[in-house]
């Protein structure tokens, strides 16, 4: 059909596909590495009112639905660009139950709180502070903390850029 | 930067883990229960025929409603209810003074209502437009296509501004007919027509509102996508429909596609873009997708020199360019609508909504809730 040629069923959701009722020894120990860093990606990038072990084992899910984690180049960088992408979907989804939410009037005490220099950090969209954190705390090159997210090493440094704007501005007009 | 450093730091090891152990438990049980996969059958496009007002859908097979939801950021658009587009009589233009009489409030309205952009008084849309999930405006602004979202009951209607003649555009209320927009002449709207309440593509239709002829101009396949509204709207000259649909890669991308709006082989019009606004011909200005989804961070324009950059914003959605095509409003992740200037490139923030489009120079249609 005329350009249906782009456009398909996403295998990983695919029923027929046959199902994984455990995990290779193999996959276990790569899962087992590879989680404090992913564990720290989702901490970063997630929403505070989902726990990063959510992220993380929502990524690994999708991710071993498609296959095996070791038919990956770059298990790492393809599980931290999932998660990013799932930080930024959750985000719109909750930023608009937090509205629906106080339209409601419903108790929201229940959602985590943080310092407020902390929430002005949580204000940056998912993939500006994943980005921040590579280059800054882990100390990631930017061509690897693009291939890690999926974006070109322009893009990223100018991400960066703007993401380090934001945070200085917040951060500025927390402290007067 | 330092200080920066330590916050980031901070952040990094927020909650609490669960560990390696448990959380591989939980991967296999999820694995193996497999509890959220439903995928429709495929099966052959919609088959519509037309007799007078009535509508006949013939949806063949089981398998309609059982959209995988896997993908909750779809709830995004999706809050319940049913999409109604409202229209007016057929073929019949109603006058400008059907517009309601403004009111004095200037704040705190719900639903949807007119804004006049020069003195910010906001005028109440009456029923049945009060819960409509999106409206919009025939191009002499004295009608409305509304509609509400998104359940199997959601019908599409077009009524005069206030609200009187109001007409469904499917009686037989077996589909939804989503995101319709006007042709520039105003006889006719492109809609998609999909089951309500699922996540399936559907196909674009026009309908032709004075005869009642109705024309299925894509033929896709049934099938379902996290994200599955389309956003058709007519070229400029009103002979093309620009649309976007969902590519499958590592991610979902989005590409814009345009076909003749008698029906035909729809053709590509712009990589790595959704939500297409014409301006002029063969071009306009779209949304740059983001992260597995239609909504982007920016919005460029088509240029002679390619695509530049108009706005950027978080989550910008739903633009729509005013008539004299000077302006884009859009809305954004934080349910504020804004106008951009396009020639500037200065976004001004106009109100509080969802999504908002012209009614003329002036006024916006703006959908709060």
């Amino acid at each position: 059909l005329p350009g249906i040629g782009v456009f398909r069923h996403d295998d990983r959701e695919n029923p027929r596909l046959p199902k994984r009722s455990s995990l290779e020894e193999s996959e276990r120990e790569l899962i087992a590495a590879l989680y404090p860093a992913l564990r720290r990606i989702a901490a970063v990038a997630g929403s505070v009112d989902i726990e990063p072990d959510d992220l993380v084992q929502e990524a690994l899910v999708r991710t071993l639905r498609k296959g095996s984690l070791s038919q990956l180049d770059n298990p790492l960088a393809y599980l931290r660009r999932t998660i990013v992408n799932l930080a930024s979907n959750q985000r719109r989804s909750l930023g608009r139950r937090r509205r629906a939410v106080a339209r409601l009037s419903v108790d929201e005490s229940w959602l985590p709180s943080y310092p407020a220099d902390i929430e002005a950090i949580l204000d940056l969209p998912p993939k500006h502070r994943a980005i921040l954190y590579l280059v800054e705390v882990e100390g990631v090159p930017y061509a690897e903390a693009a291939n890690q997210l999926g974006m070109t090493v322009a893009a990223t440094r100018a991400m960066a850029g703007r993401a380090r704007k934001k945070a200085r501005l917040s951060l500025e007009v927390l402290g007067g | 930067v330092a200080d920066f450093i330590g916050k980031l730091q901070t952040l990094s090891v927020r909650g609490t883990p669960v560990g390696v152990e448990e959380l591989i438990e939980r991967i296999e049980a999820e694995l193996a229960g497999d509890p959220l996969i439903v995928v429709p059958q495929r099966r052959k496009g919609i088959v519509m025929t037309k007799t007078d007002q009535s509508v006949t859908s013939k949806r063949p097979g089981p398998g309609r409603g059982l959209g995988w939801m896997v993908a909750a950021f779809v709830a995004i658009l999706i809050v319940g209810g049913s999409l109604i587009v409202f229209g007016g009589n057929e073929g019949e233009v109603a006058d400008q003074d059907t517009v309601p009489t403004p009111t004095t409030t200037p704040t705190a309205i719900t639903g949807s209502f007119l804004l006049d952009l020069e003195t910010g008084e906001q005028t109440p849309l009456p029923e049945p437009f009060t819960d409509a999930f999106f409206l919009a405006p025939s191009p002499d602004g004295a009608r409305l296509y509304a509609v509400t979202c998104c359940s199997s009951s959601d019908v599409a209607k077009v009524a005069n501004v206030d609200g009187s003649e109001a007409r469904t555009l499917d009686p037989s209320g077996s589909l939804s007919y989503y995101m319709g927009r006007w042709s520039p002449d105003g006889t006719k709207i492109v809609y998609q027509a999909t089951l309500g309440g699922t996540h399936e593509i559907g196909n674009l239709f026009v309908e032709d509102l004075v005869s009642g002829e109705q024309t299925q101009i894509t033929e896709y396949e049934a099938t379902v996508a996290p994200n599955n509204f389309l956003f058709p709207t007519f070229g400029e000259d009103g002979e093309s429909v620009y649309f976007h649909l969902p590519r499958w890669e590592e991610d979902i991308e989005y590409d814009v596609w345009s076909v003749p709006s008698t029906g035909g082989e729809p053709t590509l019009v712009m990589e790595d873009a959704a939500q297409w606004v014409p301006l002029l011909e063969e071009a306009g200005a779209f949304v740059l997708p983001a992260d597995d989804h239609f909504v982007g961070p920016r919005m460029e324009i088509v240029t002679s020199e390619g695509r530049e950059t108009l706005v950027e914003a978080t989550g910008i959605l739903s633009p729509s360019a005013s008539p004299d095509g000077s302006r884009i409003v859009y809305s954004d992740d934080n349910a504020d609508i804004y106008i951009v200037d396009v020639a500037a490139g200065e976004p001004t923030k106009v109100a509080d909504g969802y999504n908002a489009s012209w009614l003329d120079n002036d006024t916006l249609v703006v959908v709060t809730d």
